[in-house]
């Protein structure tokens, strides 16, 4: 690789000499993945140093979308400081708002009444579905596909009006509380639950027998992107990511929380790591979310749904750090406060997608660039978690 | 005096002969084709076509052709992206509006800002900007894209993509609802068929709008430090409180 | 590991499908008596926090401590959860915690570190946890502090220019603004927006 072709040696006058085979000469291509691309799940600037095809490293340069979230909840009290960490993982505000209740009522030792847990878990499980069809249209389009987008979002548009119905809110509810739920749940709410749980369950039927077995699609995601499962625990992979590489953590099971360990659900793992793995994990979850949802509405209680807590809330002095099942994770909330402001000290952020996307610079080399977007896109990052 | 009597005379008489040869004309052409020389009023000229041409300004043709085949560009930066993704879906549809989404900005018409912009960002967003070609639109989606949004007091966020680029339609909102969206695109629509008329894109190219706020060095190198844009932003913050 | 699988079935598609039974963490009294054995002669102190056990280092030992942590067979803290770091101006110290799980014999804990704000180092972990590595670059350039020993210490979220560490407590925000008020009658706008 370090001679250049000598052409001389074809003239007439060199015609005797011996020809030599010499290599050609070949440098490493720096190829600007930019914050704007089609498949790149948001801003996410990925600088790769090709070999020929291959990847030979993978540099990221996030932050396009730092919006100093951590920063300002800082400034702002525990029901604003809401709208904040909702942004953080936009694809499943409910379940970042959960972190945060439930974190701020452990250090405070509030016990939320168990009508207000009934919806929570409901919640959070339909947006775990949201979540998901969004990372199935979007998989979809990183392995060349359109029509599954328009399937996964048909199926999403039932479900932000649900979310509507309850709270107010497509997209950002703001709907739970330290204590409990702002208001009570609509008349005619487990019974439009039901119908909505019908149409996602065919949804998911319908989505899945779209793509799983596509040939295409399978030949590009198998053995694509393969995360071992040391690598995985040492790299602090969390969620769909890690059960993909065959460990089967999930904190609804390892570490419960709520109401997890009332309900039989069970948790889809991987064998071999890959990106095929991954997705056909979430497709699974979400038959397993249904399954949950069901549960909780055949025992859905009645009674308060806040806890009796004072006008302004203020915790007392403390350090905890709660972690949920997010659709992509580990999300974590490390709340510190110093007691007697009604505004938290500090605000830490573990967002999962951070860290997937962190193992990505030792699972993208050695893979063609051809792979790069499905191996990046199978990790199902948000960049508003990524960037905080 | 006399001259001009035979002048004004023969005037006349050319006149005179001008308009028999005319009639004879007439009567010649009318007896080609066969009809009696009747007077017709025509009142506008539909009603001596028919039905079968169209007739129109060329500005409103132009701008009727831009607005109904409006291609944004594949760019969403933030929670906002999702929702304007919900709003080129099935249930409410962009298509129908010609609207085809396009990852590249080359050709593009129109860029829809949906998200935060930050500093690291808004060097991106004006090069994009300027790749996209004459003539162009941008619909800043959301209130972070309008006006800095919920985070507007973090010291990265731009307050407001209009301090990068020249806006054209606003639509607020937190997300905005696709309904929303859908009214920035037709009112974007409307505006563009009132430009027609006051010539926006009629071959000017418009001031390229330079913000001292972004300096020109590449893309590519992540390292090279910027000193302007560290003592502007270091100004901008000791100006607002200390 | 300490996960006990109750059933498992396979999806027509072939995906394995657990049933797990919800795991019980090892109380925090049991954690800090562990590690109170573990890292003896590292002058380590540990306290018990809701109900994490948490053990207090300083940087000289953290290496080490980290070390035992993640390798003794009794703690086994090979999962790091989360890096935090919380500045505290009065006492002139910045607190950077490593939360840690250990899947296999299903327990937590968190090891805490202090530096001092100016100019502030502390020893990174990157060779004991691999995933703490962006974690402690964004905390890095967010607070100020150098973690030594750290591959690739440069700038993760910030542009390369930005001035100063964010989080920390004396870096200022943009002032709020409120919105202009009308006055009762119609009459002219007023402004009451601070700078």
């Amino acid at each position: 690789m370090t001679e250049v072709i000598d052409t001389t040696r074809a003239l007439p006058e060199h015609a005797e000499e011996p020809v030599v085979e010499r290599d050609l000469q070949t440098v490493e291509m720096e190829l600007n993945m930019g914050p704007q691309h089609p498949s790149t799940h948001g801003v996410l600037r990925v600088i790769l140093h090709l070999d020929g095809e291959r990847i030979v490293r993978a540099q990221f340069d996030i932050g396009y979308l730092h919006r100093g979230k951590e920063k300002l909840c800082e400034y702002l009290d525990y029901r604003q400081g809401l709208s904040q960490i909702e942004r953080t993982d936009y694809l499943a505000p409910w379940n970042d708002d959960l972190a945060f209740v439930m974190a701020a009522e452990k250090l405070a030792g509030i016990e939320v009444p168990e009508r207000a847990l009934y919806v929570r878990t409901i919640m959070c499980e339909l947006n775990r579905i949201a979540s998901h069809l969004v990372f199935y249209g979007a998989f979809g389009i990183d392995a060349g596909a359109i029509t599954p987008f328009m399937y996964g979002f048909r199926v999403r548009e039932v479900i932000l009006n649900f979310f509507e119905y309850v709270s107010g809110g497509r997209f950002f509810p703001l709907y739970f509380r330290v204590g409990g739920l702002k208001e009570d749940v609509p008349d005619g709410f487990v019974e439009r639950c039901r119908q909505t749980l019908d149409y996602i369950k065919q949804g998911i039927d319908d989505c899945d027998r779209l793509l799983s077995s596509n040939e295409i699609f399978l030949s590009r995601t198998k053995g694509v992107g393969v995360l071992s499962a040391e690598d995985a625990i040492a790299l602090g992979v969390s969620g769909p990511m890690l059960r993909a590489s065959g460990v089967p953590i999930d904190i609804r099971r390892t570490e419960p929380y709520m109401i997890y360990d009332r309900f039989e659900f069970d948790i889809p793992v991987g064998t071999n790591g890959d990106s095929y793995d991954r997705y056909i994990l979430r497709i699974e979850e979400m038959r397993q979310s249904v399954r949950i949802i069901e549960q909780a509405l055949k025992d859905f209680p009645g009674g308060p749904i806040m806890a009796r807590m004072p006008k302004a809330f203020r915790p007392p002095a403390g350090e905890v750090y709660l972690r949920t099942e997010a659709p992509r994770g580990e999300y974590g909330i490390h709340l510190v406060s110093r007691g007697g402001s009604d505004k938290p000290y500090r605000v830490k952020i573990r967002a999962p997608s951070f860290s997937n996307l962190a193992a990505m610079e030792h699972v993208l080399p050695g893979a063609f660039l051809a792979d790069a977007p499905i191996i990046i896109g199978s990790i199902d990052i948000v960049l508003g978690d990524v960037d905080r | 005096m006399e001259v001009r009597r035979r002048h004004q005379e023969e005037e006349e008489r050319m006149r005179q002969r001008l308009k028999e040869w005319e009639a004879t004309v007439e009567k010649r052409q009318l007896e080609k084709i066969g009809a009696a020389p009747q007077p017709q009023q025509f009142t506008n000229l539909y009603s001596r076509l028919g039905h079968n041409v169209l007739l129109t300004t060329t500005d409103t043709l132009f701008s009727w052709a831009r607005k109904s085949s409006l291609w944004p560009m594949q760019f969403g930066i933030a929670c906002c992206a999702i929702e304007m993704i919900a709003t080129y879906m099935a249930h409410h549809d962009f298509d129908r509006f010609g609207v085809v989404t396009w990852p590249s900005p080359r050709q593009s018409d129109v860029m829809i800002v949906a998200g935060t912009v930050n500093y690291k960002m808004a060097e991106v967003v004006k090069r994009l900007y300027e790749q996209m070609p004459n003539p162009k639109w941008v619909i800043s989606m959301g209130v972070c894209a309008t006006s800095g949004g919920p985070f507007y007091r973090y010291p990265n966020v731009v307050l407001g993509v209009d301090e990068v680029i020249p806006v054209d339609v606003y639509v607020s909102g937190c997300p905005p609802r696709p309904e929303a969206l859908l009214h920035g695109l037709i009112t974007l629509q409307e505006k563009i068929m009132r430009e027609g008329r006051e010539g926006r894109w009629r071959g000017r190219a418009p001031k390229v709008i330079e913000s001292e706020l972004l300096d020109k060095q590449p893309m590519l190198s992540i390292e090279k430090p910027a000193p302007e844009r560290a003592r502007d932003l270091a100004e901008q913050l000791t100006e607002v409180k200390s | 590991m300490a996960i006990k699988i109750v059933a498992e079935t396979v999806t027509p598609r072939g995906v394995r499908m657990l049933r797990l039974q919800p795991a019980k963490l090892v109380p925090a009294a049991e954690v800090e008596a562990a590690i109170k054995e573990v890292l003896q002669g590292l002058n380590a102190t540990t306290t018990i926090s809701y109900d994490e056990a948490v053990v207090t280092v300083s940087p000289e030992h953290l290496v080490e401590a980290a070390q035992r942590l993640r390798d003794h067979p009794k703690l086994r803290m090979t999962y790091p959860r989360c890096v935090a770091a919380v500045d505290y101006p009065d006492q002139g110290e910045i607190e950077v915690t490593y939360w840690l799980y250990s899947p296999e014999l299903s327990q937590k804990a968190a090891l805490k570190v202090r530096c001092p704000r100016d100019g502030g180092a502390v020893p990174s972990l990157v060779s004991v946890w691999r995933g703490v590595d962006w974690h402690e670059r964004e905390q890095a350039e967010m607070f100020g502090i150098r973690f030594e020993g750290h591959p690739n210490l440069k700038p993760l979220l910030l542009q390369a220019d930005f001035p100063g560490p964010v989080l920390r407590k004396d870096f200022p925000i943009r002032e709020p603004q409120s919105p202009p008020v009308r006055k009762a009658g119609g009459e002219q706008l007023e402004e009451e927006a601070a700078e």
